[in-house]
C-alpha cells in the first residue's frame, strides 16, 4: 500500500535548470508520488533549459510542459497556501533548484544560473529555504572536458548566500562506478526533498555543502524476471522437442484430422446431412419409368431404381454433386466460416512440427481425405445417395483443397513460429546468467512447480500455438500465472528475502542481510579526502512492520522516514563538504 | 510445343463462324493457307476472354494436338486445330456437339512453337457461334376409356412425355429436366432413345432445358 507514510511538510516549489534536466524532474517526481501520491496536483516542477533564453516551462507529473510567465508562477505559489491547500505548514516555503551540468560548458555558468536563482527568489517575499542540487555529469564523455572539476575548484568563488544547503551529487561514485544515466541520483535527491520537507520529525542541517551516499535494497525484480523467463522457455523447449514428429502419420491421425469413420471430413459429413436434400418417399414416385407397370420403391437397391428409373437416379445424384460442389466453392462466406472451423479444430489438435509434417506429406494427406472407395451400388438407394455424394465431395480437388488450403497456410504460420522461436532461443544466449545461485534456484524450483501443477495443460496449450500473437499470450498467461501461483512474487521485499534466505544451503537471518545491505553505502561523490562522519544517517522504507523493528533496535542513531512502501528500502547518509578538502581537484 | 497469344493481325485472321441450321458441319473464312484453332466450350461462353490460361493449358497438353477431332485441354473445353487444306476437303468442321459455343483462331505453328493470333470481334462477321439443340417433346396425359355401355374417358394417374428422337443429336444426360413441383428430374438419354417415358403423377410434368443451349420447340 502507497502513500500512508510521512508527508511534506511546507509547500514546495523545484526548478530544474539546464538543457535535459527534464529528464531529472521525471525520475525524481516518479520517486515522489510513490511515497506522496495524493500530492500529485500540489507538487509543482519547472525546467528552464537556458538562462540566456529564460524560457520557463511547467511540467506535469504525466510529462507534459506549459510554458508560463513569471505573473502565472505567482499564481501557482498562491494556490499552495490557500484554504484547499494539503501541505501541513503555510509559514514558509521550501525552494528546490537542481543543476544538471550535462550540458554546461564553462563553471562561469554556474554563476549566471545563481544569478537566475537569485532573480527567482527575489520575487517570493515569504519564509523559505532554499536548496541548491549540483548534479554533476562525469561520465567519460563529460570527464574529458574537465568541466565538473573546473566547477568544483571554482566553488568557492560561487556565491552561495541566499541558498541555505547545497548539495553536490555525481554519477561518478565513490567506488569508481559510473552510472549509465542520472535515474539514481534523482531517486537520490528525490529522497533528500523527502527528508528535508518531512511533517514528521525531520532531519535539521546547518548550512552548507554536502553530498550523500546511497545504498538501496528492493526486490531484485529483474534478476528474478530473468529467472523465470529462462525456465518458461526451457521448459517450452522441452515440450517442443518431445512432440509426435515421425510418428505422426498413424491411425489416430484421421479423427485428428476431423475424418469420420465413415471416411468422411466431420465438416462436410455435417454439410451433407444438413444441407443436402434427397427425394422423400412420395418424391420417389414421381421418377420416370419405361412403361406404366414399372414400380418404383425406397427399398430398392441403387442399381435397380437406376435401372428402373432409365438413369435418372443416378444423373439425379449427379445434379446434386455439380451444385454442392458449386455452392462450397463460390460461396465465399461459407468458406469463410469452414475456413476458421477447419482451422480452430487443426490449431486445437496439431502442434507447428506437426502441421510442417502433414504438408511436407501433402501426398499421404490428400489420401487420407480423398481415400474413400466408390460407394456399391446394391446399397438401398438411399444410404447409397449418401455416400455416392459424400465420395464424390472427397474425390473432387477444388472440395479437398478447402481443407489443405487450411493446413497449408498454418504451415506458413507454423514456419514464422519456429523461427520466431529460434530468434528467442537466441536472444535467451546472449543475456547474462544471474550469478546469485540461491535466487536462480529458488525461482527456478517455483516456476517449475507451476508447470507441473497444470497436469498437462501448460503442455497442451503449448503444443497448440501456431502464431506470434498466440505464442505472445501463451507468454504472457504463463507469467500472469506464474505470479498468481506463488505469493511468493507478491509480498514485500524483506518477507520474499527472509523466505528465500531460508531456503538457501547457509540459511541467514534476512534482518541481519538486510542490515549490511544497507549500511554498505556509496557516496555519490568521488572526493578527494576521505569523507567525515555523515551528519545525518536514515533509512527510508515502511515503517510499523517487522524488519523496522529490527532495524531500528540495532541501529538506533539512524532517523526513519515512513515511505509507506514495502518493496524497498533505501539508506541515505548526509556527508558535509568542505571545499578545501573534498573539492579541490 | 510452345504456344504463345498475340494481339490481331490483320493479315492473320479467322472470322465468319457460322452454321446452317439443322446443319452437322460449320465453316468461317480464313485467308489462304491460314492454319485455325477452333475451341470449343459451354454455351455462351466466349473463350477469347481466357485465351492465356488456354495457352498454359495447350503447353500443359501431352496428347497429338494434329489429331483430327477435338481434345479436351481444361475442364469442359475443348481444342482442335485444322488446316486450310483439311478445312477445304470438309466444307469447315464437322460440328462434335450442340448447346456449345465454337471460337476460332488463327494460328502459325512452326516446329515446336506456336503462335495463335487473337480474334477479330466484328458484329456482322464473328468469329463465334452459339450452336443450340433444338429439340422436339410433348407432354401428354395418359388415359384409358371406362364403362361398358356408355364408355368414357378417364387418366390412368400416368403422364407420358414423348420425344422426337430425330432432332436429339449428340445429347447428354441432364440437358433436359422435368419438373414437378420444386422437384426436378434429369431426363437422360436413355429416356430419348426408348422415345417416351411414363410419370405417375396428376400433376402435369413440365419439360425445361436442363442447361443453356437447349431449346424446346
Amino acid at each position: 500500500m502507497l502513500g500512508h507514510g510521512n508527508l511534506p511538510r511546507y509547500p514546495m516549489l523545484m526548478y530544474y535548470l539546464g538543457a535535459g534536466a527534464d529528464k531529472d524532474a521525471g525520475w525524481a517526481n516518479e520517486n515522489l508520488l510513490l511515497v506522496w501520491p495524493q500530492y500529485e496536483k500540489e507538487l509543482h516542477s519547472f525546467y528552464v533549459p537556458d538562462f540566456e533564453c529564460g524560457d520557463i516551462y511547467h511540467l506535469s507529473t504525466d510529462g507534459e510542459r506549459k510554458r508560463v510567465d513569471l505573473g502565472e508562477i505567482q499564481d501557482i505559489t498562491s494556490t499552495m497556501f490557500d484554504e484547499k491547500s494539503h501541505f501541513k505548514d503555510l509559514t514558509g516555503i521550501q525552494i528546490y533548484f537542481l543543476i544538471d551540468t550535462s550540458e554546461v560548458e564553462t563553471e562561469d555558468e554556474i554563476n549566471k544560473w545563481i544569478g537566475f536563482i537569485n532573480e527567482m527568489l527575489s520575487r517570493i517575499k515569504r519564509r523559505k529555504k532554499v536548496y541548491l542540487t549540483l548534479l554533476l555529469n562525469e561520465d567519460f564523455r563529460h570527464e574529458d572536458r574537465g568541466t565538473a572539476n573546473r566547477i568544483l575548484n571554482s566553488f568557492e568563488s560561487y556565491d552561495l548566500s541566499s541558498i541555505n544547503n547545497t548539495y553536490i551529487l555525481s554519477n561518478r561514485l565513490g567506488d569508481g562506478v559510473i552510472l549509465r544515466d542520472m535515474s539514481n541520483c534523482c531517486r537520490l535527491y528525490s529522497d533528500i526533498i523527502m527528508l528535508t520537507n518531512d511533517s514528521g520529525e525531520g532531519l535539521s542541517l546547518p548550512s552548507g555543502i554536502y553530498t550523500a551516499g546511497y545504498s538501496y535494497l528492493g526486490k531484485p525484480l529483474e534478476e528474478i524476471a530473468k529467472v523465470v523467463v529462462e525456465t518458461v522457455i526451457d521448459r517450452c523447449t522441452e515440450y517442443k522437442k518431445s512432440g509426435s514428429a515421425g510418428r505422426l502419420f498413424n491411425d489416430a491421425l484421421p479423427a485428428r484430422l476431423g475424418i469420420m469413420e465413415n471416411g468422411v471430413p466431420k465438416l462436410l459429413n455435417d454439410y451433407i446431412t444438413n444441407s443436402v436434400t434427397l427425394p422423400t418417399e412420395t418424391e420417389l414416385m414421381l421418377f420416370p419409368r419405361s412403361n406404366d407397370s414399372d414400380e418404383i420403391s425406397s427399398e430398392m437397391t441403387a442399381e435397380a431404381l437406376d435401372h428402373v428409373t432409365m438413369g435418372a437416379w443416378s444423373c439425379y445424384l449427379k445434379m446434386i454433386e455439380k451444385k454442392v460442389e458449386k455452392d462450397l466453392s463460390t460461396d465465399s462466406q461459407f468458406k469463410r466460416v469452414w475456413y476458421d472451423k477447419y482451422k480452430k479444430l487443426i490449431t486445437e489438435n496439431f502442434s507447428t512440427d506437426e502441421i510442417l509434417e502433414l504438408v511436407e506429406n501433402k501426398d499421404k494427406l490428400h489420401d487420407l481425405y480423398s481415400g474413400l472407395s466408390r460407394p456399391s451400388k446394391s446399397l438401398k438407394a438411399f444410404v447409397y445417395a449418401k455416400a455416392q455424394i459424400g465420395y464424390s465431395m472427397c474425390s473432387n480437388p477444388t472440395i479437398i483443397s478447402l481443407f489443405m488450403d487450411v493446413i497449408s497456410d498454418m504451415a506458413e504460420d507454423a514456419n514464422k513460429m519456429n523461427l520466431l522461436w529460434d530468434q528467442l532461443l537466441n536472444s535467451r544466449r546472449v543475456v547474462f546468467e544471474v550469478d546469485d545461485r540461491n535466487l536462480y534456484e529458488f525461482y527456478r524450483k517455483k516456476t517449475l512447480q507451476y508447470f507441473d501443477d497444470q497436469s498437462g495443460e501448460k503442455r497442451h496449450a503449448f503444443e497448440v500455438i501456431h502464431s506470434e500473437k498466440s505464442l505472445s499470450d501463451y507468454l504472457q498467461a504463463t507469467l500472469d500465472g506464474i505470479i498468481s501461483f506463488d505469493s511468493i512474487f507478491t509480498k514485500p521485499f524483506y518477507q520474499e528475502l527472509e523466505e528465500r534466505l531460508e531456503k538457501s544451503e547457509n540459511p541467514v537471518d534476512n534482518r541481519i542481510y538486510i542490515r549490511n545491505k544497507l549500511l554498505n553505502t556509496v557516496p555519490y561523490l568521488r572526493t578527494t579526502g576521505g569523507l567525515n562522519d555523515p551528519l545525518a544517517s536514515t533509512i527510508l522504507l515502511k515503517t510499523s512492520t517487522a524488519i523496522h523493528s529490527s532495524l531500528k533496535m540495532n541501529l538506533p542513531e539512524y532517523y526513519y522516514y515512513d515511505t509507506g512502501d514495502d518493496d524497498k528500502a533505501e539508506s541515505v547518509l548526509l556527508y558535509q563538504l568542505d571545499i578545501i578538502q573534498h573539492l579541490s581537484r | 510445343m510452345n504456344f504463345t497469344y498475340k494481339p490481331k493481325n490483320p493479315s492473320k485472321y479467322a472470322v465468319n463462324l457460322r452454321a446452317l441450321k439443322n446443319s452437322t458441319t460449320m465453316d468461317w473464312d480464313i485467308p489462304s493457307g491460314q492454319t485455325t484453332l477452333i475451341i470449343q466450350c459451354p454455351f455462351g461462353e466466349r473463350p477469347n476472354e481466357y485465351m492465356e490460361k488456354i495457352c498454359l493449358a495447350l503447353n500443359d497438353y501431352l496428347g497429338d494436338i494434329t489429331s483430327d477431332c477435338f481434345f479436351e485441354i481444361m475442364p469442359d473445353v475443348k481444342a482442335r486445330f485444322i488446316t486450310a487444306a483439311e478445312k477445304g476437303r470438309q466444307h469447315g468442321c464437322l460440328i462434335e456437339a450442340r448447346s456449345r459455343t465454337y471460337m476460332v483462331f488463327a494460328a502459325d505453328i512452326s516446329g515446336d512453337d506456336c503462335v495463335i493470333y487473337e480474334s477479330q470481334m466484328q458484329a456482322m462477321t464473328p468469329p463465334y457461334v452459339d450452336i443450340s439443340t433444338e429439340v422436339t417433346v410433348t407432354v401428354e396425359q395418359q388415359t384409358k376409356s371406362k364403362g361398358f355401355i356408355s364408355k368414357s374417358i378417364v387418366p390412368t394417374g400416368y403422364y407420358i412425355i414423348r420425344f422426337d428422337k430425330s432432332t436429339f443429336i449428340n445429347y447428354t444426360d441432364g440437358d433436359l429436366v422435368y419438373k414437378i413441383g420444386s422437384l426436378s428430374i434429369p431426363i437422360t438419354s436413355q429416356m430419348i432413345s426408348l422415345g417416351a417415358i411414363y410419370i405417375k403423377t396428376t400433376v402435369k410434368p413440365e419439360v425445361k432445358p436442363g442447361k443453356k443451349g437447349i431449346r424446346l420447340l
